[in-house]
């Protein structure tokens, strides 16, 4: 190849296209300058400011010792039962708007709390408190699922249903036809 | 350790769906059709030469599409963007975006330049909406010159040297991404990448040579019996080194026998049974080894030849994918505290079901019918003078070849619309 060619009228295309990259290349590094959140890469490959707003966020999480102060009576249903181990939001959602109401309630005698919703069964379904008598609560632990120990109550479902001559195989409910959900037994 | 203080299962399902098998077979097909072009272009194997154009193009269509995979599997597209804008230098992950724009880039400039005589010719003859398209493409750049020919003839040369590396760090890559899950024992291994990477060359030889075959075939014309040829020796041997590769691994791990491979073991005989033992081995591998074996003979019948060395592909384009799901499925199946299965069934339908996965795989063959429509992907349908693609001695052209395309815009709009044969004859303008 001759060298000079690069320099010559021949290799204008080559210059255009060049251009082309380089033009490219500046709008991607100027865009990405104007798209890079402020605090990001402070502290990692992260928003350092995001730390702050999410430490400012309320927690959501209630705790089960919240829920028994006023749900006594299921603190002690679940005394000996194996279930003392799931928190109560596991089957009854976050309850938070539940809890915020409830304290008002204990301060302002005659105001009322929300009931709890029908769940529908969908775990992406975000309600805050719901009273839950649906099988995919219960099979979301007790499904034979990969990762389990072997002492640890699995099912399958089918099977299980035609074992012990359920009557609704289908309902959504099944489960506590026999089982109670915060006493194990039996 | 109080099982009932956690809540159960760690591993209810697989996560990384059909989606995720098709990224790498698709990003295999683009690095080895490149492979297959730079072969022609790099080291000068003319056998290869009616297929080097079809290889690059190929090579483009289907990076073109082989981030779709990805963003069905991954939802919101609009935070497609964020991989390049906010990148996690630690994480393999974010190579990606800069690997994959880097190649792509690399990819458009070469057939641009490669198919920059027939844009020329076409800008300079063309009216109407088509002329537009190609003036465009042309980017002003208008004048074919013996001077201009020879910086292309160095450019493309270069570019295609560059892209090879690229190319295989593009699918390495995705090896890489495997192997490097130290806590999956069916993907944690360094020879992940360099399995991943013969694979992709036996792929992209094998989609090249049914796509070649099947193009010929629809246009009823007959397959150039030594490129063919060629081309099933080069997939004998890339597919010898792959299938050794994935046996050694294989055989490697067996031989070691850690706490792993009881899970391993049980997952290859019962749970990959028919996808590894069957269709990756018997019918992916071995079948097409005979079939090329019979293929590559000098003396063969040039029809049997092509009929050996297509269906031979078929099989191995069909082994490939079966190599890539008993990676990536396969991968998921077992628990990782290897206490058990899980099952997975492709759904028809939904964003990442087998119609989307069908979509997907069809639309760089659109987009290859499409670029055939634009460009010329075969030698007969180009302007002759634009042949000779390599620097030194040139190809039987009537005019100096500069003068074919020293047409200008003053140039008549009936005389741009003659043949290129007759515009060769006359002098330039």
């Amino acid at each position: 190849m001759n060298w000079k060619l690069i320099f010559s009228r021949d290799s204008l295309h080559l210059w255009i296209v060049s251009f082309l990259v380089i033009a490219g290349g500046s709008v991607f590094v100027w865009g990405r300058g104007q798209l890079v959140p402020e605090t990001y890469g402070e502290q990692g490959p992260y928003r350092a400011a995001a730390l702050e707003k999410l430490a400012s966020k309320p927690s959501v999480l209630v705790s089960d010792s919240v829920c028994l102060k006023c749900h006594a009576d299921v603190g002690e249903e679940r005394a000996e039962s194996l279930h003392k181990a799931v928190s109560c939001n596991h089957c009854h959602g976050l309850g938070r708007e539940h809890v915020v109401q409830a304290q008002k309630a204990a301060k302002t005698p005659g105001l009322t709390i929300d009931s709890a919703k029908e769940w529908d069964g969908n775990f992406m379904t975000h309600i805050d408190l719901f009273i839950t008598q649906d099988r995919a609560t219960c099979l979301v632990c007790h499904e034979s699922m990969v990762g389990m120990p072997e002492g640890f109550k699995q099912i399958n479902v089918a099977e299980h249903l035609e074992d012990m001559g359920a009557e609704e195989v289908k309902g959504r409910d099944v489960c506590f036809e026999c089982h109670m959900g915060h006493d194990t037994a039996p | 350790m109080d099982a009932n203080s956690f809540v159960f299962p760690n591993d209810p399902g697989i996560a990384w769906s059909i989606m995720i098998v098709l990224y790498p077979y698709i990003t295999g097909l683009v690095a080895g059709a490149f492979v297959v072009s730079a072969l022609y272009h790099v080291f000068h194997q003319e056998v290869l030469k009616p297929v080097a154009k079809l290889a690059l193009v190929t090579s483009l269509c289907f990076c073109s599409c082989a981030t779709l995979p990805l963003l069905l599997h991954l939802h919101h597209p609009e935070r497609a963007l964020n991989i390049m804008v906010t990148p996690n230098g630690t994480s393999a992950m974010a190579g990606f975006g800069f690997i994959y724009s880097l190649y792509m880039l690399l990819l458009v400039v070469e057939v641009w330049l490669v198919f920059r005589p027939t844009i020329v010719e076409r800008a300079n003859s063309r009216i109407g909406a088509a002329g537009l398209v190609y003036r465009i493409l042309a980017l002003g750049a208008r004048k074919m010159t013996d001077g201009s020919r020879q910086v292309d003839d160095w450019a493309i040369r270069l570019l295609a040297m560059a892209g090879i590396p690229i190319a295989c760090i593009l699918h390495g890559y995705v090896g890489f991404l495997f192997g490097a899950i130290k806590a999956n024992p069916w993907w944690s291994t360094a020879l992940m990448p360099v399995i991943f990477l013969i694979s992709a060359i036996v792929s992209g030889i094998a989609g090249l040579i049914v796509l070649y075959v099947g193009m010929c075939w629809r246009r009823g014309v007959k397959p150039d019996a030594d490129c063919v040829r060629a081309m099933c020796r080069y997939l004998w041997v890339a597919l010898v080194v792959a299938v050794s590769l994935e046996m050694l691994e294989l055989g490697h791990m067996a031989y070691e026998s850690g706490a792993e491979w009881k899970v391993l073991s049980t997952l290859l005989t019962e749970h990959l049974a028919v996808s590894y033992g069957l269709i990756q081995v018997v019918i992916g591998s071995l079948c097409p080894f005979l079939l090329l074996l019979i293929a590559v003979r000098p003396r063969l019948n040039p029809r049997l030849m092509t009929a050996c060395g297509g269906l031979a592909s078929l099989l191995v384009l069909v082994q490939v994918f079966a190599m890539r799901w008993n990676v990536v499925v396969g991968g998921q199946l077992f628990s990782k505290s290897y206490r058990g299965f899980v099952e997975y069934t492709v759904p028809w339908g939904g964003r990442e079901g087998i119609i989307a996965a069908a979509i997907v795989l069809t639309l760089p063959l659109l987009a290859l019918w499409l670029a055939d429509k634009l460009l010329p992907l075969w030698q007969d349908s180009e302007p002759s003078a634009s042949l000779p693609f390599e620097t030194g001695s040139r190809i039987m052209s009537p005019e100096p070849i500069g003068a074919a395309f020293a047409i200008t815009a003053e140039t008549p709009p009936a005389e741009r619309t003659q043949p290129v044969q007759a515009q060769l004859t006359s002098p330039a303008k």
